[in-house]
């Protein structure tokens, strides 16, 4: 059972309306990782962002896989706002992140074992 | 005249392998040169293309970092007009001319931590620029994301403290030349660092780095994207994407690839984008995807 649901605009915390630098994406990372450690359901706006790139997905939302399962993000993350384009980045940026932290956990137990 | 070291270039310089070559040679001459007066020769060469700035820039601040003057000669007028139309030599005490036809996208370096002024700039010089054709607002955007991508690189790989922006439109052939340079850690130091191996060249380790899913991040934040993004897009385009960096250079042009090396080395990278601004695709994607899709 989720907790309580948290409203999250991505210009209220990036101050404008580019989501192009991964320090903002840092920020926004911060935020929903405050609330998945309180079991918190975010609903995340991206109303009035006019340009998004990749690197701050990847450190916002693609970070998120290197602490929790795909199931619980996708119970406990909302996406609000994005247009069809964008949307599609994220699902590639996901994909990169999936595979990115399961490789990042073999090397790190192969490097386990061997230490 | 032992204090004078002079540089020569040819009459024509364009963005392409040969003349970065140019480029490359005159960081590489001037490396280790300290307290003397370096003098660019231009030969009085008819054709030097404005975007190419960004990298003669942050090599000229090399030149002043080491103590050193230079002093450009021969610049021919049209050549010198189009220098002071983008602010190139007003950057460096020289005189700046208006652009009444606005083909020029101005020479600017920028700390590597001022994404807001970048992200000004870019709204100013790209988005608002009147006396470009009339692009689809996709087109527009997708311009602009390659652009965040390459200066967000810099960020993330080259350690670099400025990155040097410069661009020109070329009215004949209706494409954007967009060409930004650091100088801070090479494609090739990191790759090789990342993948144990000192033997690759700069081009081979360029070559593994466009391909999607390959980084040299080790951290927190996934990546191995931006660059497969704007090579998917210049394709479609039929753009191009040029990458230098140490001694290798690396061109995607309509996706056609040619990698080579040079005999000197970049101390930075050097990233040239064109776009091709009559371009007529929608870059609508054909399926629609729920937000729920995406994780």
């Amino acid at each position: 059972m989720v907790g309580k649901t948290i409203n999250i605009k991505v210009k209220d915390i990036i101050d404008g309306s580019s989501a192009v630098s991964s320090n903002e994406g840092d920020k926004l990372f911060q935020k929903i990782n405050d609330s998945f450690l309180k079991d918190e359901h975010v609903i995340l706006d991206f109303n009035g962002i006019n340009l998004l790139i990749s690197a701050f997905l990847n450190a916002s939302i693609g970070q998120l896989y290197g602490s929790y399962e795909t199931d619980f993000i996708k119970n406990h993350l909302t996406l609000e706002g994005m247009s069809n384009d964008d949307l599609h980045l994220l699902k590639k940026v996901n994909d990169r992140a999936k595979d990115y932290f399961s490789r990042k956990e073999d090397i790190d137990n192969s490097l386990n074992e061997v230490l | 005249m032992e204090d004078t070291v002079i540089y020569v270039f040819p009459n024509q310089l364009k963005s392409d392998y040969e003349g970065y070559s140019y480029l490359v040679n005159l960081y590489h001459a001037t490396k280790d040169i300290k307290n003397k007066t370096i003098v660019i020769d231009f030969n009085k060469g008819y054709w030097f293309e404005a975007n190419l700035c960004s990298a003669l820039g942050a090599i000229l601040h090399k030149i002043q970092d080491n103590n050193n003057q230079f002093q450009l000669i021969n610049i021919e007028k049209q050549v010198e007009t189009i220098f002071k139309k983008n602010l190139f030599l007003l950057n460096f005490e020289g005189d700046y001319a208006e652009d009444t036809h606005s083909t020029t996208i101005k020479f600017r370096r920028f700390d590597i931590n001022a994404e807001k002024d970048f992200i000004e700039y870019l709204n100013r010089e790209l988005l608002s620029q009147p006396d470009l054709p009339n692009m689809s607002p996709l087109l527009k955007k997708k311009i602009n994301n390659s652009i965040y991508e390459i200066y967000s690189n810099a960020y993330t790989h080259g350690g670099c403290n400025y990155v040097y922006t410069c661009g020109q439109y070329y009215p004949n052939r209706k494409v954007l030349d967009f060409t930004m340079a650091d100088l801070g850690t090479t494609i090739r130091s990191n790759v090789r660092k990342f993948l144990k191996d000192k033997t690759l060249s700069g081009s081979q380790t360029i070559s593994w780095a466009v391909e999607e899913g390959n980084t040299t991040k080790t951290g927190s934040h996934p990546g191995g994207l931006g660059l497969s993004l704007i090579r998917e897009f210049l394709k479609l385009n039929k753009g191009k994407i040029q990458i230098i960096s140490s001694n290798g250079f690396w061109e995607e042009k309509k996706g056609h690839i040619f990698a080579s090396d040079y005999d000197g080395a970049f101390i930075g990278t050097i990233v040239n984008m064109e776009f091709n601004l009559l371009d007529s695709n929608s870059y609508a994607l054909k399926s629609e995807i729920s937000p729920e899709e995406v994780f």
